[in-house]
């Protein structure tokens, strides 16, 4: 062969693909019919650095396919899942969200799983007026997401609480922060400095670190250097928590860490770090999954967890969040209980009964998680009530964490 | 100071890693003009193959710490020989061919495939099976002074096998001109063939040694020939000598940058680096520009 230019062209074309930056296509008003399976679109990162996350997430969706197809169906039309995936990429996300809505004529969606597949995508599924419930954990408000909501916990929300931790619980006056580069922890770590000036403080130092990630040391000497008291993190899975919990421990440096959700991914954080991982570190996540003793357990989430096993085999569930997977349950329940309320699956529709009637609404419909909480101004499903402050490396049950406000 | 030296180690290390897929890429590029997109999935198999064998590791494995060296390092070996194999068949009617663009991301496709089938999408924590050393009051893992040591003899190695032996002797004439090497009568499809499990070997031998710091994820694969792609550019693309220096730059401005400037300025700054390197010397630091025939 003849190493040339068109030699480098060629290499350009092939890096290309191999990045996988295929564009998709403008999409047209989905289709749907109004008789037959109610098809539902789930686009997840079924692969990538976040498919473990997603398997989960599957599980989730599939439970509550499973569980409403038992009970009738929706409107009597039983429940179709359409699965794409795609990579945790927005690129992708969007292809994936075109042939879901043009191809497959999808009526509801739950997906993608990110804020950023979320936000690229909000364009496409508002063109098409498709309700749906995103993975998003920041950047969803009604104006941009009017018939979309978001299952994940806000970032700011999070980002409050651990602030509020870090200072009434550790009686900090100095905080580090870092924050993985998602949209979710960029919103984070620029709440983490919000919510400190409200206190009239401000970080001793940020760092951010891109996801996937090896090796922390550079970001964890740039912090350790500033001589913090605790240290604010917002990750974005459990191998990064691993990471972080590594590096702290080859830096010899001691400080107490207060993790976003991911940091509650225990079991590949401990499969990184080890099993005194969670030593020095404590989580944000949501209260439904937490108590003080089981005694406090919420009947829900065990029955949950005890459905959970007894549909999927150990190989799926190995390493599963369960009160990950419960959102994604709960995210279909949401937009049937939209969808049989108003007679339709009209996004608007469907949106404004969430908006004014379905956190009311839940308080009696099978969901596991707490502390709903949509209204006409927040699309976020839930609020700070459903958060909780854990030590994610005790459970007290399976898929329970211990509280830490238990001293109280 | 502390703070720097850390970095000055912990860099080198992780860029001796790009270093060694930069060669692998090198060894077949040089060989038969292919640069087989599928080396970052071939070092994750070899992590994959370490993290079920090695006895430390949460695998399954039991056998001595040589065996699963030698059996890793074999198995990717055969894995890369018969990639090869399949890549090169299609390129035998013509000098010309571009198939292997096709091939090897399509053999990327499949290896990762078959990974996420076996393993499923998580990553793999493997064991660091060497221990640490203190530095500057922090402890730096000898799996970082371990890849650095397999990249200079990783060189040294090439470099003797090609001047000393006639095998590599042929190969270093298939890098200096391909048609004169058919026309002279050297049998290039097993030669070429050899450079792809010779390949393998280094990423057998890295996947193993550097597995509890590289990611041995399905999904990490894409990085790691990114990065080595780069650092085989940069040095000087079929330059052994250019990756083995350029790898642990690349590896230490990653860091100092990230150190500096904040993690969010790493990628963009350590790309406008190597934009600018290209610019000043578009062969790479230490290519060589090649006469070509019109």
């Amino acid at each position: 062969m003849t190493r040339n230019s068109g030699f480098r062209a060629l290499l350009g074309i092939a890096v290309m693909a191999l990045i996988g930056a295929t564009t998709g296509c403008g999409g047209d008003t989905g289709g749907a019919t109004t008789t037959g399976p109610i098809k539902v679109g789930v686009p997840l990162a079924l692969t990538g650095p976040a498919a473990t996350v997603a398997s989960w997430a599957r599980m989730g969706v599939e439970m509550s396919a499973a569980e409403i197809n038992d009970a009738g169906g929706i409107n009597g039309r039983k429940v179709e899942l359409i699965f794409e995936d795609t990579a945790l990429d927005p690129t992708k996300a969007v292809t994936a969200i075109n042939r879901l809505i043009n191809q497959e004529k999808v009526e509801l969606i739950v997906g993608p799983m990110t804020s950023d597949e979320s936000l690229a995508t909000l364009p496409t599924t508002t063109k098409a007026k498709i309700p749906s419930i995103n993975g998003s954990g920041s950047a969803i408000t009604p104006q941009v997401a009017p018939y979309s909501f978001a299952m994940l916990m806000n970032a700011e929300h999070q980002a409050q609480k651990m602030v509020e931790v870090a200072l009434d619980k550790y009686g900090a006056t100095s905080v580090a922060t870092l924050n993985y580069s998602g949209t979710q922890g960029k919103i984070g770590g620029a709440a983490f400095i919000k919510t400190l000036q409200s206190h009239s403080m401000k970080p001793t130092a940020t760092q951010e670190f891109k996801f996937p990630v090896t090796d922390l040391t550079p970001q964890l000497l740039t912090l350790k250097k500033s001589n913090p008291q605790v240290l604010l993190s917002f990750n974005n899975t459990g191998d990064d928590t691993g990471r972080l919990v590594l590096g702290l421990r080859q830096l010899n440096w001691n400080v107490p860490v207060i993790g976003s959700y991911a940091t509650t991914f225990a079991t590949q954080t401990k499969g990184v770090a080890g099993p005194d991982a969670f030593a020095n570190l404590k989580s944000v996540t949501w209260s439904a999954f937490s108590a003080c003793d089981k005694a406090q357990i919420r009947p829900q989430a065990t029955d949950f967890i005890k459905r959970a096993q007894a549909r999927f085999d150990a190989t799926r569930l190995k390493d599963a969040s369960y009160d990950y997977m419960a959102v994604y349950r709960d995210a279909l329940f949401i937009l049937k209980a939209g969808v049989e309320a108003t007679k339709s699956t009209d996004g608007p529709k469907v949106a404004d009964w969430i908006e004014t009637k379905g956190a009311e609404a839940l308080k009696s419909l099978p969901v596991v998680h707490q502390g709903y909480a949509m209204s006409k101004t927040n699309h976020f499903l839930m609020d700070t009530s459903s958060l909780a402050l854990v030590d994610a490396g005790e459970e007290i049950a399976p898929g329970i964490f211990r509280r830490l406000d238990c001293d109280k | 100071m502390d703070e720097a030296v850390i970095i000055l180690i912990r860099g080198i290390g992780s860029g001796a890693v790009y270093t060694l897929v930069a060669m692998s890429l090198n060894v077949i590029y040089n060989a038969t003009g292919v640069l087989n997109f599928a080396q970052g999935q071939l070092l994750v198999v070899a992590g994959v193959f370490t993290y079920l064998w090695y006895p430390d590791s949460s695998g399954t494995g039991s056998l001595p710490w040589i065996a699963v060296l030698l059996a890793v390092t074999l198995v990717v070996t055969l894995v890369a020989a018969l990639q090869g194999w399949l890549t090169l068949l299609p390129m035998r009617s013509g000098s010309d061919q571009h198939s292997w663009i096709v091939t090897t991301i399509a053999a990327s496709i499949v290896i990762g495939a078959v990974m996420i089938f076996v393993i499923g999408p998580r990553t793999l924590a493997l064991k660091n099976p060497f221990g640490f050393f203190p530095l500057a009051g922090t402890q730096v893992p000898y799996v970082y002074l371990a890849i650095s040591v397999l990249a200079v003899v990783v060189h040294l190695a090439l470099r003797w096998f090609q001047r000393r032996y006639l095998v590599g002797l042929a190969l270093n004439a298939l890098s200096q001109d391909l048609d004169a090497a058919r026309t002279a009568g050297i049998s290039t499809l097993p030669l070429q063939v050899l450079s792809f499990a010779i390949a393998g070997a280094i990423l057998g031998l890295t996947g193993y040694l550097g597995g509890h710091v590289i990611g041995v994820a399905e999904s990490n694969a894409l990085h790691y020939v990114i990065f080595g792609f780069i650092v085989a550019v940069v040095g000087g693309l079929g330059n052994n000598t250019g990756a083995l220096v350029a790898g642990p730059v690349f590896g230490v401005l990653l860091m100092l940058v990230s150190f500096q400037l904040g993690g969010s300025a790493e990628i963009p700054l350590a790309l406008a680096v190597i934009v600018i390197v290209l610019m000043l010397r578009p062969e790479g630091i230490f290519g060589r520009l090649h006469a070509r025939r019109v």
